[in-house]
Protein backbone atom coordinates (compact mmCIF):
# COMPACT_ATOMS: atom_id res chain seq x y z
CA UNK A 1 0.00 0.00 0.00
CA UNK A 2 3.00 2.62 1.06
CA UNK A 3 4.71 1.29 -1.78
CA UNK A 4 1.38 2.54 -4.16
CA UNK A 5 1.24 5.36 -2.92
CA UNK A 6 4.83 6.57 -2.68
CA UNK A 7 4.29 5.67 -6.65
CA UNK A 8 1.48 7.28 -7.22
CA UNK A 9 3.52 10.72 -6.20
CA UNK A 10 6.16 10.01 -7.51
CA UNK A 11 3.77 9.95 -11.06
CA UNK A 12 2.32 12.57 -10.00
CA UNK A 13 5.51 14.59 -9.46
CA UNK A 14 6.82 13.60 -12.69
CA UNK A 15 3.68 14.76 -14.52
CA UNK A 16 3.78 18.34 -12.70
CA UNK A 17 7.32 19.16 -13.16
CA UNK A 18 6.58 18.12 -17.11
CA UNK A 19 3.52 20.43 -17.22
CA UNK A 20 5.54 23.07 -15.43
CA UNK A 21 7.86 22.86 -18.42
CA UNK A 22 5.22 23.31 -20.72
CA UNK A 23 3.51 26.08 -19.10
CA UNK A 24 7.02 28.03 -18.79
CA UNK A 25 7.42 27.25 -22.40
CA UNK A 26 4.34 28.34 -23.62
CA UNK A 27 4.92 31.48 -21.90
CA UNK A 28 8.15 31.78 -23.45
CA UNK A 29 6.86 31.61 -27.16
CA UNK A 30 5.54 35.42 -28.50
CA UNK A 31 3.73 36.30 -30.80
CA UNK A 32 2.20 33.88 -33.77
CA UNK A 33 4.62 30.87 -33.24
CA UNK A 34 2.43 30.72 -29.53
CA UNK A 35 -0.30 29.15 -31.59
CA UNK A 36 1.93 26.34 -31.79
CA UNK A 37 2.11 25.75 -28.16
CA UNK A 38 -1.00 26.23 -26.52
CA UNK A 39 -0.70 26.45 -22.52
CA UNK A 40 -1.26 23.09 -20.42
CA UNK A 41 -4.70 24.91 -19.13
CA UNK A 42 -5.60 25.65 -22.68
CA UNK A 43 -4.91 21.87 -23.89
CA UNK A 44 -6.86 20.69 -21.06
CA UNK A 45 -9.70 22.86 -21.14
CA UNK A 46 -10.43 21.90 -25.09
CA UNK A 47 -10.04 18.13 -24.09
CA UNK A 48 -12.86 18.04 -21.44
CA UNK A 49 -15.06 20.39 -23.69
CA UNK A 50 -14.58 17.56 -26.35
CA UNK A 51 -15.31 14.88 -23.97
CA UNK A 52 -18.72 15.98 -24.07
CA UNK A 53 -19.35 15.66 -28.04
CA UNK A 54 -21.27 12.84 -29.39
CA UNK A 55 -18.89 13.30 -32.48
CA UNK A 56 -15.48 13.07 -29.86
CA UNK A 57 -16.73 9.77 -28.46
CA UNK A 58 -17.79 8.27 -31.86
CA UNK A 59 -14.31 9.20 -33.06
CA UNK A 60 -13.18 7.45 -30.35
CA UNK A 61 -14.55 4.76 -30.41
CA UNK A 62 -14.30 4.24 -34.09
CA UNK A 63 -10.98 4.43 -33.78
CA UNK A 64 -10.58 2.23 -30.78
CA UNK A 65 -11.91 -0.48 -32.43
CA UNK A 66 -9.89 -0.43 -35.67
CA UNK A 67 -6.48 -0.13 -33.69
CA UNK A 68 -8.32 -3.48 -31.55
CA UNK A 69 -9.05 -5.06 -35.02
CA UNK A 70 -5.28 -4.19 -35.91
CA UNK A 71 -3.73 -5.49 -32.57
CA UNK A 72 -5.85 -8.71 -32.81
CA UNK A 73 -5.12 -9.74 -36.75
CA UNK A 74 -1.41 -8.74 -36.20
CA UNK A 75 -1.18 -10.39 -32.91
CA UNK A 76 -2.15 -13.86 -34.56
CA UNK A 77 -0.48 -13.29 -37.60
CA UNK A 78 2.69 -12.59 -35.62
CA UNK A 79 1.66 -15.85 -33.85
CA UNK A 80 1.41 -18.16 -36.35
CA UNK A 81 4.37 -16.60 -38.37
CA UNK A 82 6.23 -16.73 -35.35
CA UNK A 83 5.04 -20.38 -35.10
CA UNK A 84 6.13 -21.13 -38.83
CA UNK A 85 9.53 -19.37 -38.87
CA UNK A 86 10.56 -21.02 -35.45
CA UNK A 87 9.57 -24.50 -36.53
CA UNK A 88 10.72 -24.54 -40.05
CA UNK A 89 14.00 -23.60 -41.37
CA UNK A 90 12.34 -22.86 -45.30
CA UNK A 91 9.82 -21.36 -43.32
CA UNK A 92 12.20 -18.95 -41.17
CA UNK A 93 14.51 -18.66 -45.22
CA UNK A 94 11.46 -17.37 -47.08
CA UNK A 95 9.33 -15.49 -44.45
CA UNK A 96 11.95 -14.25 -41.68
CA UNK A 97 13.57 -11.20 -44.26
CA UNK A 98 10.71 -10.41 -45.47
CA UNK A 99 8.95 -9.52 -41.59
CA UNK A 100 12.59 -7.26 -40.84
CA UNK A 101 11.92 -5.16 -44.00
CA UNK A 102 8.48 -4.67 -42.67
CA UNK A 103 10.28 -3.67 -39.61
CA UNK A 104 12.35 -0.99 -40.73
CA UNK A 105 10.70 0.53 -43.49
CA UNK A 106 9.08 4.02 -42.95
CA UNK A 107 5.07 3.61 -41.62
CA UNK A 108 4.79 6.30 -43.96
CA UNK A 109 5.78 4.80 -46.76
CA UNK A 110 3.32 1.64 -46.16
CA UNK A 111 0.50 3.97 -45.73
CA UNK A 112 1.07 5.84 -48.52
CA UNK A 113 1.22 2.86 -50.70
CA UNK A 114 -1.95 0.85 -49.25
CA UNK A 115 -3.67 4.14 -49.23
CA UNK A 116 -3.57 3.19 -53.23
CA UNK A 117 -5.27 -0.22 -52.48
CA UNK A 118 -7.43 -0.63 -49.64
CA UNK A 119 -10.16 1.65 -48.40
CA UNK A 120 -10.22 4.47 -45.92
CA UNK A 121 -11.60 2.47 -43.30
CA UNK A 122 -9.75 -0.33 -43.31
CA UNK A 123 -6.86 1.34 -44.17
CA UNK A 124 -5.84 1.82 -40.46
CA UNK A 125 -6.56 -1.46 -39.20
CA UNK A 126 -4.14 -2.99 -42.42
CA UNK A 127 -1.57 -0.74 -41.32
CA UNK A 128 -1.51 -1.36 -37.21
CA UNK A 129 -1.74 -5.02 -37.87
CA UNK A 130 1.54 -4.89 -39.94
CA UNK A 131 3.14 -2.32 -37.90
CA UNK A 132 2.08 -5.31 -35.05
CA UNK A 133 3.11 -8.58 -36.56
CA UNK A 134 6.71 -8.50 -36.75
CA UNK A 135 7.03 -7.40 -33.34
CA UNK A 136 4.62 -10.58 -32.37
CA UNK A 137 6.79 -12.49 -34.67
CA UNK A 138 9.85 -11.47 -32.86
CA UNK A 139 8.48 -12.74 -30.08
CA UNK A 140 7.43 -16.05 -30.84
CA UNK A 141 10.27 -17.17 -33.16
CA UNK A 142 12.80 -16.23 -30.28
CA UNK A 143 10.86 -17.74 -27.93
CA UNK A 144 11.11 -21.19 -30.14
CA UNK A 145 14.82 -21.17 -31.13
CA UNK A 146 15.75 -19.91 -27.87
CA UNK A 147 13.99 -22.92 -25.84
CA UNK A 148 16.76 -24.91 -23.49
CA UNK A 149 17.62 -27.67 -25.40
CA UNK A 150 17.80 -29.37 -21.96
CA UNK A 151 13.95 -29.01 -22.59
CA UNK A 152 12.98 -29.98 -25.96
CA UNK A 153 16.10 -33.03 -25.14
CA UNK A 154 13.24 -33.66 -22.23
CA UNK A 155 10.82 -33.82 -25.11
CA UNK A 156 12.40 -35.83 -27.31
CA UNK A 157 13.43 -38.48 -24.60
CA UNK A 158 9.33 -38.74 -23.22
CA UNK A 159 8.61 -39.14 -27.02
CA UNK A 160 6.32 -35.67 -26.76
CA UNK A 161 4.59 -34.77 -30.11
CA UNK A 162 5.29 -32.14 -32.11
CA UNK A 163 2.31 -30.10 -30.62
CA UNK A 164 2.97 -30.78 -27.14
CA UNK A 165 6.41 -30.38 -27.37
CA UNK A 166 5.48 -26.65 -29.12
CA UNK A 167 2.88 -25.12 -26.82
CA UNK A 168 3.75 -26.76 -23.56
CA UNK A 169 7.08 -26.61 -23.88
CA UNK A 170 8.43 -23.89 -26.35
CA UNK A 171 5.73 -21.44 -26.00
CA UNK A 172 4.81 -22.24 -22.81
CA UNK A 173 8.57 -21.42 -21.65
CA UNK A 174 8.50 -18.19 -24.15
CA UNK A 175 5.34 -17.17 -23.01
CA UNK A 176 6.51 -14.18 -20.90
CA UNK A 177 8.72 -12.72 -24.05
CA UNK A 178 5.97 -13.31 -26.13
CA UNK A 179 3.05 -10.93 -23.96
CA UNK A 180 6.14 -8.76 -23.48
CA UNK A 181 6.32 -8.55 -27.53
CA UNK A 182 2.30 -8.10 -27.36
CA UNK A 183 2.45 -5.18 -24.79
CA UNK A 184 5.24 -3.54 -26.74
CA UNK A 185 3.14 -3.44 -30.06
CA UNK A 186 0.23 -1.82 -28.20
CA UNK A 187 1.80 1.26 -28.59
CA UNK A 188 2.84 0.81 -31.96
CA UNK A 189 -0.35 -0.16 -33.21
CA UNK A 190 -1.69 3.42 -31.53
CA UNK A 191 1.03 5.47 -33.49
CA UNK A 192 0.77 3.48 -36.94
CA UNK A 193 -3.03 3.15 -36.81
CA UNK A 194 -3.58 6.91 -35.89
CA UNK A 195 -1.16 8.13 -38.23
CA UNK A 196 -2.63 6.05 -41.22
CA UNK A 197 -6.36 7.58 -40.03
CA UNK A 198 -4.25 11.47 -40.38
CA UNK A 199 -3.08 10.66 -43.87
CA UNK A 200 -6.31 8.74 -44.99
CA UNK A 201 -9.04 10.47 -42.73
CA UNK A 202 -12.03 8.13 -42.52
CA UNK A 203 -15.42 10.06 -41.51
CA UNK A 204 -15.09 9.08 -37.95
CA UNK A 205 -11.54 8.71 -36.66
CA UNK A 206 -9.14 10.50 -34.34
CA UNK A 207 -7.15 10.86 -36.80
CA UNK A 208 -9.35 12.90 -39.26
CA UNK A 209 -10.37 15.14 -36.01
CA UNK A 210 -6.35 15.59 -35.66
CA UNK A 211 -6.47 16.66 -39.14
CA UNK A 212 -9.02 18.94 -39.32
CA UNK A 213 -7.96 20.93 -36.37
CA UNK A 214 -4.50 21.16 -38.05
CA UNK A 215 -6.55 22.62 -40.86
CA UNK A 216 -8.08 25.51 -38.57
CA UNK A 217 -5.65 25.93 -36.58
CA UNK A 218 -6.96 24.57 -33.32
CA UNK A 219 -3.79 23.77 -31.70
CA UNK A 220 -5.41 23.45 -28.39
CA UNK A 221 -7.06 20.47 -30.18
CA UNK A 222 -4.66 18.95 -31.87
CA UNK A 223 -2.88 18.44 -28.16
CA UNK A 224 -6.54 17.58 -26.41
CA UNK A 225 -6.66 14.78 -29.41
CA UNK A 226 -2.84 13.79 -29.28
CA UNK A 227 -3.63 13.18 -25.26
CA UNK A 228 -6.88 11.30 -25.97
CA UNK A 229 -4.34 9.02 -28.12
CA UNK A 230 -1.48 8.77 -25.55
CA UNK A 231 -4.23 7.84 -22.42
CA UNK A 232 -6.40 5.33 -25.07
CA UNK A 233 -3.00 3.73 -25.28
CA UNK A 234 -1.65 3.52 -21.79
CA UNK A 235 -5.66 2.47 -21.10
CA UNK A 236 -5.58 -0.45 -23.65
CA UNK A 237 -2.08 -1.46 -22.48
CA UNK A 238 -3.15 -1.68 -18.73
CA UNK A 239 -5.94 -3.88 -19.69
CA UNK A 240 -4.14 -6.00 -21.78
CA UNK A 241 -1.19 -6.48 -18.60
CA UNK A 242 -4.83 -7.02 -16.61
CA UNK A 243 -5.93 -9.84 -18.88
CA UNK A 244 -2.60 -11.53 -18.77
CA UNK A 245 -2.58 -11.28 -14.78
CA UNK A 246 -5.95 -12.42 -14.66
CA UNK A 247 -5.24 -15.44 -16.45
CA UNK A 248 -2.31 -15.90 -14.29
CA UNK A 249 -4.65 -16.10 -11.31
CA UNK A 250 -7.03 -17.99 -12.92
CA UNK A 251 -4.44 -20.71 -13.14
CA UNK A 252 -3.61 -20.41 -9.66
CA UNK A 253 -7.02 -21.07 -8.79
CA UNK A 254 -8.17 -23.71 -10.79
CA UNK A 255 -4.31 -25.45 -9.82
CA UNK A 256 -5.83 -25.17 -6.07
CA UNK A 257 -9.20 -26.46 -6.94
CA UNK A 258 -7.76 -29.74 -8.19
CA UNK A 259 -6.00 -30.23 -5.05
CA UNK B 1 20.24 -53.96 -23.53
CA UNK B 2 22.63 -50.73 -23.17
CA UNK B 3 25.47 -51.53 -25.41
CA UNK B 4 28.73 -49.00 -27.03
CA UNK B 5 31.18 -51.01 -28.72
CA UNK B 6 34.21 -48.84 -29.48
CA UNK B 7 32.32 -45.57 -29.57
CA UNK B 8 34.17 -42.59 -30.17
CA UNK B 9 32.66 -38.91 -29.36
CA UNK B 10 33.90 -35.29 -29.93
CA UNK B 11 32.81 -31.76 -28.96
CA UNK B 12 34.36 -29.48 -32.02
CA UNK B 13 38.01 -30.38 -31.42
CA UNK B 14 37.43 -32.01 -27.89
CA UNK B 15 37.48 -35.41 -27.98
CA UNK B 16 35.23 -36.84 -24.88
CA UNK B 17 34.89 -40.31 -25.41
CA UNK B 18 37.82 -42.66 -27.47
CA UNK B 19 36.89 -45.98 -28.69
CA UNK B 20 34.75 -46.51 -25.15
CA UNK B 21 32.92 -49.63 -24.57
CA UNK B 22 30.35 -50.82 -22.04
CA UNK B 23 27.40 -53.47 -21.82
CA UNK B 24 24.50 -53.47 -19.58
CA UNK B 25 22.37 -56.88 -19.70
CA UNK B 26 18.44 -57.10 -19.48
CA UNK B 27 17.72 -56.64 -16.13
CA UNK B 28 20.82 -55.89 -15.18
CA UNK B 29 22.42 -52.70 -13.17
CA UNK B 30 25.79 -50.76 -13.69
CA UNK B 31 27.15 -48.10 -12.28
CA UNK B 32 29.13 -45.56 -14.53
CA UNK B 33 32.02 -43.76 -12.26
CA UNK B 34 34.78 -41.80 -12.82
CA UNK B 35 36.30 -37.98 -12.12
CA UNK B 36 33.92 -35.37 -13.26
CA UNK B 37 34.43 -34.21 -17.26
CA UNK B 38 35.47 -38.05 -18.28
CA UNK B 39 32.31 -38.85 -20.61
CA UNK B 40 29.80 -40.52 -18.43
CA UNK B 41 26.60 -38.55 -19.06
CA UNK B 42 27.85 -37.90 -22.66
CA UNK B 43 27.72 -41.66 -22.99
CA UNK B 44 24.27 -41.82 -20.97
CA UNK B 45 23.00 -39.30 -24.02
CA UNK B 46 24.68 -41.23 -26.42
CA UNK B 47 22.57 -43.84 -25.38
CA UNK B 48 19.55 -42.23 -24.93
CA UNK B 49 19.66 -41.00 -28.77
CA UNK B 50 20.30 -37.53 -27.91
CA UNK B 51 24.06 -37.90 -29.04
CA UNK B 52 25.03 -39.02 -31.83
CA UNK B 53 28.75 -40.96 -31.62
CA UNK B 54 31.47 -40.06 -34.08
CA UNK B 55 32.00 -43.72 -34.34
CA UNK B 56 31.80 -47.35 -33.10
CA UNK B 57 28.28 -49.16 -32.27
CA UNK B 58 25.50 -48.12 -30.34
CA UNK B 59 22.55 -50.26 -28.78
CA UNK B 60 20.15 -49.42 -26.94
CA UNK B 61 15.92 -49.55 -26.71
CA UNK B 62 13.69 -46.97 -28.63
CA UNK B 63 11.82 -46.31 -25.27
CA UNK B 64 14.09 -44.56 -22.65
CA UNK B 65 13.22 -43.19 -19.40
CA UNK B 66 16.05 -40.72 -18.20
CA UNK B 67 16.82 -39.26 -14.95
CA UNK B 68 18.55 -36.42 -16.12
CA UNK B 69 21.48 -34.57 -14.24
CA UNK B 70 19.52 -31.47 -13.76
CA UNK B 71 15.39 -31.90 -12.95
CA UNK B 72 14.28 -30.81 -16.41
CA UNK B 73 10.55 -30.04 -15.44
CA UNK B 74 8.71 -27.22 -16.13
CA UNK B 75 8.99 -25.06 -13.35
CA UNK B 76 5.33 -23.05 -14.09
CA UNK B 77 3.06 -26.40 -14.63
CA UNK B 78 2.16 -28.24 -11.82
CA UNK B 79 3.76 -31.82 -10.59
CA UNK B 80 1.11 -34.04 -12.12
CA UNK B 81 0.70 -32.10 -15.05
CA UNK B 82 4.99 -31.81 -15.54
CA UNK B 83 4.21 -36.29 -15.62
CA UNK B 84 1.23 -36.62 -17.23
CA UNK B 85 2.91 -34.55 -20.16
CA UNK B 86 4.98 -37.56 -20.94
CA UNK B 87 1.95 -40.25 -20.38
CA UNK B 88 -0.87 -41.28 -22.61
CA UNK B 89 -3.78 -41.72 -20.64
CA UNK B 90 -3.99 -44.69 -19.50
CA UNK B 91 -0.63 -44.30 -17.26
CA UNK B 92 -1.98 -41.35 -14.96
CA UNK B 93 -3.84 -43.68 -12.23
CA UNK B 94 -0.06 -45.31 -11.92
CA UNK B 95 1.64 -42.07 -11.73
CA UNK B 96 -0.08 -41.05 -8.83
CA UNK B 97 0.15 -44.40 -7.02
CA UNK B 98 3.96 -43.85 -7.37
CA UNK B 99 3.54 -40.29 -6.43
CA UNK B 100 1.90 -41.60 -3.26
CA UNK B 101 4.76 -44.20 -2.85
CA UNK B 102 7.30 -41.26 -3.07
CA UNK B 103 5.33 -38.77 -0.35
CA UNK B 104 4.11 -36.43 -3.09
CA UNK B 105 0.54 -36.98 -3.44
CA UNK B 106 -0.42 -34.32 -1.56
CA UNK B 107 1.80 -32.12 -3.57
CA UNK B 108 1.13 -33.04 -7.45
CA UNK B 109 -1.64 -29.77 -7.81
CA UNK B 110 1.57 -27.70 -6.93
CA UNK B 111 3.44 -26.07 -9.20
CA UNK B 112 7.11 -27.49 -9.35
CA UNK B 113 8.59 -24.34 -8.57
CA UNK B 114 7.23 -24.30 -5.29
CA UNK B 115 9.29 -27.66 -4.05
CA UNK B 116 12.30 -28.17 -2.97
CA UNK B 117 15.44 -29.77 -4.84
CA UNK B 118 14.69 -33.08 -3.47
CA UNK B 119 10.99 -33.15 -4.40
CA UNK B 120 11.94 -32.07 -8.01
CA UNK B 121 14.45 -34.97 -7.84
CA UNK B 122 11.72 -37.52 -6.86
CA UNK B 123 9.02 -36.10 -9.45
CA UNK B 124 11.71 -36.84 -12.12
CA UNK B 125 12.34 -40.20 -10.72
CA UNK B 126 8.39 -40.84 -10.85
CA UNK B 127 8.49 -39.39 -14.27
CA UNK B 128 10.87 -41.61 -15.56
CA UNK B 129 9.59 -44.56 -13.84
CA UNK B 130 6.11 -43.77 -14.76
CA UNK B 131 7.19 -43.07 -18.63
CA UNK B 132 8.14 -47.00 -18.49
CA UNK B 133 10.78 -47.09 -20.94
CA UNK B 134 12.57 -50.35 -21.96
CA UNK B 135 15.72 -49.13 -20.01
CA UNK B 136 16.43 -46.54 -17.18
CA UNK B 137 19.11 -44.06 -17.24
CA UNK B 138 19.84 -42.13 -13.83
CA UNK B 139 21.68 -39.03 -14.14
CA UNK B 140 23.29 -38.05 -10.51
CA UNK B 141 19.33 -38.80 -9.75
CA UNK B 142 19.36 -38.92 -6.06
CA UNK B 143 21.27 -35.67 -5.29
CA UNK B 144 19.62 -33.63 -2.98
CA UNK B 145 17.21 -36.57 -1.87
CA UNK B 146 16.74 -37.92 1.66
CA UNK B 147 17.96 -41.42 2.71
CA UNK B 148 14.48 -42.55 3.38
CA UNK B 149 13.33 -41.25 0.34
CA UNK B 150 16.25 -42.79 -1.35
CA UNK B 151 15.96 -46.49 -0.12
CA UNK B 152 12.08 -45.69 -1.44
CA UNK B 153 12.38 -44.68 -4.96
CA UNK B 154 15.26 -47.03 -5.50
CA UNK B 155 12.84 -50.07 -4.51
CA UNK B 156 10.37 -48.77 -6.96
CA UNK B 157 13.30 -48.54 -9.53
CA UNK B 158 14.18 -52.50 -8.63
CA UNK B 159 10.58 -53.25 -8.85
CA UNK B 160 9.96 -51.08 -12.12
CA UNK B 161 12.87 -51.65 -14.32
CA UNK B 162 15.47 -54.70 -12.95
CA UNK B 163 12.86 -56.96 -11.75
CA UNK B 164 11.00 -56.57 -14.94
CA UNK B 165 14.17 -57.57 -17.23
CA UNK B 166 15.45 -53.52 -18.32
CA UNK B 167 18.37 -52.46 -18.14
CA UNK B 168 19.17 -49.93 -15.43
CA UNK B 169 22.52 -47.27 -15.99
CA UNK B 170 23.29 -45.24 -13.24
CA UNK B 171 26.06 -42.66 -13.26
CA UNK B 172 26.99 -40.98 -10.06
CA UNK B 173 29.58 -40.03 -7.47
CA UNK B 174 28.24 -41.30 -4.56
CA UNK B 175 28.97 -44.79 -3.16
CA UNK B 176 25.85 -44.85 -1.23
CA UNK B 177 23.68 -44.14 -3.99
CA UNK B 178 25.41 -46.77 -5.93
CA UNK B 179 25.05 -48.76 -3.08
CA UNK B 180 21.36 -48.35 -3.17
CA UNK B 181 21.45 -51.21 -5.64
CA UNK B 182 23.52 -54.69 -6.48
CA UNK B 183 25.27 -52.69 -9.39
CA UNK B 184 28.14 -53.80 -10.66
CA UNK B 185 30.77 -51.09 -11.53
CA UNK B 186 32.30 -49.47 -14.78
CA UNK B 187 35.47 -47.26 -13.95
CA UNK B 188 35.92 -44.44 -16.64
CA UNK B 189 38.89 -42.98 -17.23
CA UNK B 190 39.50 -40.08 -19.71
CA UNK B 191 36.40 -41.37 -21.97
CA UNK B 192 38.07 -44.83 -22.27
Amino acid sequence: MANNIKKIIKVVLAAAFWILIWEAASLLIKGDLSLFLPSPFAVFKAFFKMLFKVSFLKAVGATLFRIFMGLFIGTVLGIILGICTGESKVADILISPALRIVRSVPVVSFIILAYLFISVNHLPVFISSLMVTPIVWQGVNDSIIGTDKKMTDMAKVYKLSKTKTLFNVKLFLGKDRIFTSIISAVGLAWKSGVAAEVLSSPAVSIGKSIYKAKGNLNFDEVYALTITVVILSLIFEFFIKYLFDKRKERQVKKNVQTD
Amino acid sequence: MFRLTDVSFSYDDKKVLSDFSLSVENGECAALCGPSGCGKTTAAMILARLLKADSGEVTSPERISVVFQEDRLIEGFSVIKNIRLCLYEKDYAFAESLLKEVGLYEQRSKKVRELSGGMKRRVSIVRAVAFGGEGLILDEAFNGIDKDNKVICAAIIKREFIDKGKPVLMISHSAEDINLFDCKKIDMRNGE
